[in-house]
């Protein structure tokens, strides 16, 4: 109901005050979660135990929120300028799994099992870190959330994967276990701003701007995202291309 | 019989929740799938139903159209605890009534213990 009111209202709006207004909707939710912890704190009248689960929990909703801000931050600097950063040779893989290490504790909240998975040795891309590392970053976490609003499993997996793909690109992105999740979210999200022709009542909450922005990202600096799968699971990737020179390195 | 069927999508909001309302005294059963709630409804009604209105796959509303088309669930009681304002609600709200909508929380002006309250206004708590 309120996708199809957000999809209405951004026929009005440009695709920055669309997702401004995605956005908001998403920061409202590590807040919630806060909210929730402290009272859950104040009914338990602050004793050790639930303290001590309340303040981890507390914590990732704030990181999580936090993240998602940077991610803003980033994509308005890059929409102004790319030629400002600060590109290097980096390991798609190395940052896959520096992104699961951060996100471990995240997940388990979502009762999720992170993997990482590099299929062969890929060469070094020439890149801007900080972006790659937040795409994957954002939009693992916007999975994380909508794979578990979606159906309810005792456990559920997300993989964060790479490989070489057609040509000199490598295909990196990340997986759920969750069928057909993937690509209804994109669908849904791209339709907040109005690029979608078919706008799906399937976006899990909290996770449009984390897909969103993650996309606006991934197009900004590569390719947009596209549904693709690795491994036989199903998500959401985009493609970087290997440049001449680090293919020797 | 579970006495509260909540119909939550984000799982730490909804663990915070369970947790309140248990150790006020009541059964609590939780789905992120309205689906799955319909189901679990099948196997025994519960005593108030507690839903948030924007669900992966399924809205809220859409889920209480069908809950009320079913005559064995008309009188079921309903809260209503959600994200949405009243003015995002706007073009839906009036059918609260006839969705037999007992209350509507506004989760940013709601605590954990408002909610209760209401559900223990409705409900006996299980140890009562």
């Amino acid at each position: 109901m309120r996708k199809k009111t957000v999809a209405a209202d951004s026929a009005k709006m440009s695709p920055m005050q669309a997702l401004l207004a995605a956005l908001s909707d998403d920061l409202a939710l590590p807040l919630l979660q806060i909210k929730s912890a402290l009272e859950l704190l104040g009914e338990d009248g602050f004793n050790k135990k639930t303290t001590r689960s309340s303040a981890e929990q507390m914590l990732l909703s704030a990181e999580n929120g936090l993240q998602l801000v940077e991610a803003y931050k980033l994509t308005l600097r890059i929409n102004r300028s790319v030629e400002t950063l600060a590109f290097e040779p980096v390991a798609v893989g190395a940052v896959l799994q520096d992104v699961a290490h951060q996100l471990t504790p995240y997940a388990k909240k979502y009762a999720t099992d992170l993997q990482v998975d590099v299929s062969g040795k890929l060469t070094p891309v020439l890149t801007h870190q900080p972006s790659l590392h937040i795409a994957i970053q954002i939009l693992s976490a916007s999975l994380i959330r909508a794979q578990a609003a979606q159906v309810q499993q005792k456990r559920y997996r997300l993989l964060l994967g790479a490989r070489r793909g057609s040509g000199s690109v490598i295909s990196t992105g990340v997986y759920s276990s969750i069928e057909g999740l993937s690509d209804k979210t994109l669908r849904s999200a791209r339709s907040l701003t109005g690029q979608a022709h078919q706008p799906l009542p399937s976006l899990p909450p909290g996770a449009a701007s984390g897909v969103l922005i993650a996309d606006m990202l991934c197009s900004s600096m590569w390719q947009p995202l596209r549904a693709a799968a690795h491994n036989g699971m199903h998500g959401l990737a985009t493609a970087i291309p290997v440049s001449k020179q680090l293919r020797f390195v | 019989m579970s006495q509260v069927l909540l119909i939550e999508s984000d799982r730490l909001i909804a663990n915070n929740l369970i947790e309140v309302l248990q150790k006020a005294g009541f059964e609590v059963n939780w789905q992120v799938d309205p689906q799955a709630a319909l189901d679990i409804a099948d196997s025994g009604p519960p005593g108030v139903i507690v839903i948030d209105l924007v669900l992966a796959g399924r809205g809220g509303i859409e889920f209480l159209y069908e809950f009320r088309s079913y005559p064995d669930w008309r009188d079921i009681p309903v809260v209503v605890f959600s994200s949405l304002s009243v003015e995002e609600l706007k073009e839906v709200i009036w059918g609260f009534e006839h969705l037999n909508v007992i209350e509507y929380h506004y989760k940013p002006n709601t605590t954990l213990a408002d909610l209760a309250r209401t559900i223990s206004r409705i409900l006996q708590p299980a140890s009562a």
